[in-house]
């Protein structure tokens, strides 16, 4: 299977000055105001580190949470399936749509439907979807993914979106006024949601212990596609699930702050039943969480989905998440779609300069720069690894045994830096003579200055 | 159907085969938020675009909605006893007629002041339908019912007495071109609270 | 105190004066420093590509010469911190658990070991941006990274502070990674001199013309890159500043 090259993909969209420019700015902005909101909260370091210990709990006594959940779900009168793959969540959900003579769908956001390519299955057997969230449906109408967990369409320029919208909703192409924009939007999804047979969204947060669904949205487009339609299906992985509701408290305090640095967001709603004549399923997905749950990197299933790893990755700034190309990208994408996908994703934990940033925002402290060691451990052990990286440390693996290999070895980088000409150190050969001076030779290493000036002597 | 009942039993059997060692539940301090919650309230909803008006009664609250909201032009749906709109819940019966409501008038339960987030339910606002349709949502509060934080919220509320409870917090928006903030996007496009007491 | 002093191969071969004002500086205090000339790499890049299970070879080396002392101090923040956090693949013995608890690099040992409260050779009268490598920020922790709402800190600035004429500033995105990152600086060129380009054109909006760094691995891809774009900055290795061998 090829793979994805994340760094060719990403270098298209930084040699692309204006996008990286804008893109780049808009998420530095959100984990700007993500620093100012949090750095009000005293015990912000205390929640972080209770919303990884609830997460770390629940995970761990995660069958019997669930148990509880499914009991309480049923109780108030939601339907609950389980589904062990994207197939088999795929496969319930158009059991539902066809028994009800499904045909129109409006859509909240959902990561878990993304991942099991919900959208494209439905539309083979005839079931319009239409995505309800503005950078959902901008992505939609451009057949591309989500390039950012929260803001699906980042990436674009207002210019992009009015060239789309004239294209697909016969906006006016001149008008690229981000109200004008989302004026057209709210217009043409009013017509779809007065058709619409059936409403979808993601869940942020199940409650096992009432049994209802947590979605937190800013747009109003989730609630609407729940409250209207007389079918209302959602989908929620199993490591969303929470104890109990003052548990609750501590994650949206943090969710939205740690998202966009807003504190809250516009709607926040609890779904505990169908309203009356209307059918409520819940589809409770596995799709590889309990692998993940055996394994050493079971912490990555306390991600809350917020995208503040993404808003602060120096890398996914740059480089935007479409380069990542998978339903995950930035920080959580390069330590979770490898799980997924080795043979396709193998290259993806290298796209990361081991900053650590990610890690101190995220609000459940999942271990990111860790994982990311972890899986180039498990790339290389697996033989995924790229030929170039093999061959430079097979060769390095022996010169680092000794020093005196190593003094050999400096000895000739160093004449290589002082004697070869400049164009062969600026050739192709070396990456990183695109955009660096190569450093200056020094005139003598500290080994040389220790012999030179102590002669082996080092005692005061 | 079996297939799916199987699911659930393997699912559960992965996950017990599986389970990393158990950690405890943390009890979650009661943090406050301190200071004035309807100041803090009234500040977080008007960061939020919403508006918060005070009234120091309900029927003050009551009157200020007969004096503005212009019941011939609009079409308006109220849930309140004490405020009659002129769509009734007959006109509504369907949610996919909703949209033809221009303003909602109803009852907010309950308001955040670490947020400025208004609680309301599928029976506060008779078809949640219309609230989030209108162009124009008016929501009471009462000033007792506004406490300090999401902790005070959530230790208070009973979740499962309704099947749609939702904080509310200033009017729909977005964000999604170029990260440049509209109020109004496919919900209401503003949102007044009438706080009174 | 017996104190080893580890120069990592690069600073070694790219950065001597790095290592040089270390040694020297250290000398200054009432140490035994001891060169220890056998030690060559860390580990790092086996670390960073992946290839921690195949160090143990070259961890077994370097533990057997990093033995028998107090304390081991690394003129480079990268490689304190592979020693602190990532020698594993060798068996941890006490021996193996004693350095990599006594490992620090320059900085955290005058801050933390010595305490260091004066430094009267030292002047450089300058506006000088602190750049706080990725690694000494959020693995060693020798400030409080901007993420964390935590009261604030900085070792090296406290020490930077103590030279005469000194004044400590930042580039406006001050703990933003400046993108070299190792093998990453190779294996994606294009995002890393793109970091490093948008670093060194914040230091110009800023007119800040000196930089210094507890990390000469980011000292020299900023100079590199910022030669290449003409941009006039000069670094400088902490100890070279703290040493006084900055002119």
């Amino acid at each position: 299977m090829k793979q994805v090259n994340q760094v060719k993909l990403g270098a298209k969209f930084i040699a692309d000055t204006p996008h990286r420019v804008s893109h780049d700015r808009c998420l530095w902005a959100a984990r700007m105001r993500r620093d100012s909101v949090a750095q009000r909260i005293p015990e912000w370091e205390e929640m972080r580190s209770l919303a990884s210990q609830i997460k770390m709990h629940t995970l761990s006594h995660l069958d019997s949470y669930l148990e509880m959940f499914e009991e309480k779900l049923k109780a108030n009168g939601i339907h609950v399936h389980w589904a062990l793959d994207a197939e088999g969540h795929n496969r319930i959900v158009l059991d539902i749509f066809q028994s009800h003579g499904v045909k129109v769908v409006t859509k909240g956001k959902s990561m878990l439907m993304d991942e099991c390519d919900m959208r494209p299955f439905l539309a083979k057997h005839g079931i319009e979807v239409y995505e309800a969230d503005l950078g959902e449906r901008i992505q939609q109408l451009d057949d591309q993914r989500p390039s950012h967990i929260v803001m699906p369409a980042i990436h674009k320029l207002r210019g992009d979106v009015a060239k789309l919208f004239a294209e697909k909703l016969g906006s006016d192409p001149d008008i690229d006024d981000p109200s004008y924009l989302n004026s057209v939007m709210r217009k043409d999804m009013r017509q779809h949601y007065i058709h619409a047979d059936a409403g979808m969204c993601g869940v942020n947060f199940g409650i096992a212990e009432t049994g209802g669904i947590v979605v937190c949205t800013n747009e109003g487009n989730a609630d609407i596609s729940a409250n209207v339609p007389p079918l209302f299906v959602a989908s929620m992985g199993i490591e969303k699930l929470i104890p109990t509701q003052s548990d609750l408290a501590l994650f949206i305090r943090l969710l939205s702050r740690s998202a966009l640095g807003l504190d809250i967001t516009q709607y926040t709603s609890h779904y505990h039943g169908p309203r009356k004549g209307q059918e409520m399923h819940l589809i409770i997905v596995d799709n590889g969480r309990t692998a993940r749950l055996g394994s050493e990197y079971w912490q990555v299933l306390k991600c809350i989905r917020c995208g503040a790893c993404m808003n602060t990755c120096p890398v996914f700034r740059r480089t935007s998440g479409l380069s990542y190309d998978a339903p995950y990208m930035g920080p959580i994408g390069i330590v979770l779609e490898p799980s997924y996908n080795l043979d396709r994703y193998a290259r993806l934990p290298y796209s990361c300069t081991h900053c650590g940033s990610c890690g101190d925002v995220c609000p459940a402290k999942v271990p990111i720069p860790d994982l990311v060691f972890y899986w180039r451990d498990v790339v290389v052990k697996q033989g995924k690894d790229q030929l170039s990286h093999r061959i430079e440390e097979d060769g390095m693996e022996l010169v680092l045994r000794s020093a005196t290999n190593l003094s050999h070895a400096e000895k000739l980088g160093l004449w290589a830096l002082r004697n070869l000409p400049q164009g062969l150190l600026n050739s192709s050969l070396n990456p990183w003579a695109k955009a660096h001076t190569n450093p200056e030779p020094p005139k003598e290493t500290f080994r040389q200055y220790y012999a030179r000036k102590y002669n082996g002597n080092t005692k005061k | 159907m079996d297939y799916k009942q199987s699911s659930r039993d393997i699912i559960l059997g992965r996950i017990r085969a599986s389970h990393p060692e158990p950690v405890g539940h943390p009890e979650v301090p009661m943090y406050a938020i301190g200071g004035d919650p309807v100041k803090n309230f009234t500040e977080h909803l008007e960061s939020f675009d919403g508006k918060a008006l005070e009234f120091a009664s309900r029927a003050d609250a009551l009157s200020w909605l007969e004096g503005n909201i212009d019941l011939s032009g609009k079409r308006v749906y109220s849930s309140l006893p004490d405020y009659k709109g002129n769509v009734s819940d007959g006109d509504v019966t369907d949610p996919h007629v909703a949209h033809i409501v221009d303003i909602c008038v109803a009852q907010g339960l309950m308001g955040v002041g670490e947020m400025g987030a208004i609680y309301v339910t599928d029976e506060s606002l008779g078809l949640a339908a219309c609230a989030l349709f209108s162009t124009d949502l008016y929501l009471l509060l009462d000033r007792s019912k506004i406490v300090d934080g999401m902790h005070h919220a959530y230790s208070q509320l009973d979740l499962r007495a309704n099947r749609y409870g939702s904080f509310f917090t200033g009017p729909s928006a977005t964000a999604d071109i170029e990260a440049v903030h509209i109020t109004g996007a496919q919900g209401e496009i503003s949102l007044t609270a009438l706080i009174y007491g | 105190m017996k104190v080893g002093f580890f120069v990592p191969c690069y600073v070694d071969m790219l950065a001597p004066q790095a290592a040089i004002s270390s040694f020297e500086l250290l000398k200054r205090f009432d140490l035994d420093v001891e060169y220890i000339e056998q030690a060559a790499c860390c580990g790092l890049p086996l670390t960073d590509m992946g290839y921690d299970h195949k160090a143990c070879v070259l961890e077994n080396n370097l533990t057997k010469w990093l033995s028998g002392y107090d304390y081991i101090v690394i003129p480079s923040g990268i490689c304190t911190d592979q020693i602190r956090n990532h020698l594993v693949a060798v068996e941890q013995t006490p021996e193996v658990r004693h350095i990599r608890e006594t490992t620090h690099d320059i900085v955290d040992f005058l801050h933390d070991v010595l305490q260091v409260k004066s430094l009267p050779w030292a002047k450089f009268p300058h506006k000088v941006a602190l750049h706080n490598g990725c690694h000494s920020l959020r693995s060693l922790r020798q400030a409080r990274p901007t993420e964390l709402m935590i009261p604030d800190y900085s070792k090296p600035a406290a020490l930077l502070e103590l030279v005469d004429g000194l004044e400590v500033a930042y580039a406006t995105r001050r703990d933003e990674c400046c993108g070299f990152g190792g093998v990453f600086s190779i294996w994606d060129e294009s995002c890393s001199s793109q970091q490093g380009l948008d670093k060194v054109s914040d230091y110009e909006r800023n007119g800040l013309k000196y930089v210094t760094s507890a990390d000469f691995s980011c000292l020299m891809h900023q100079q590199c890159i910022a030669r290449k774009n003409g941009v006039d900055i000069k670094t400088y290795y902490i100890a070279e500043i703290l040493n006084g061998d900055a002119v």
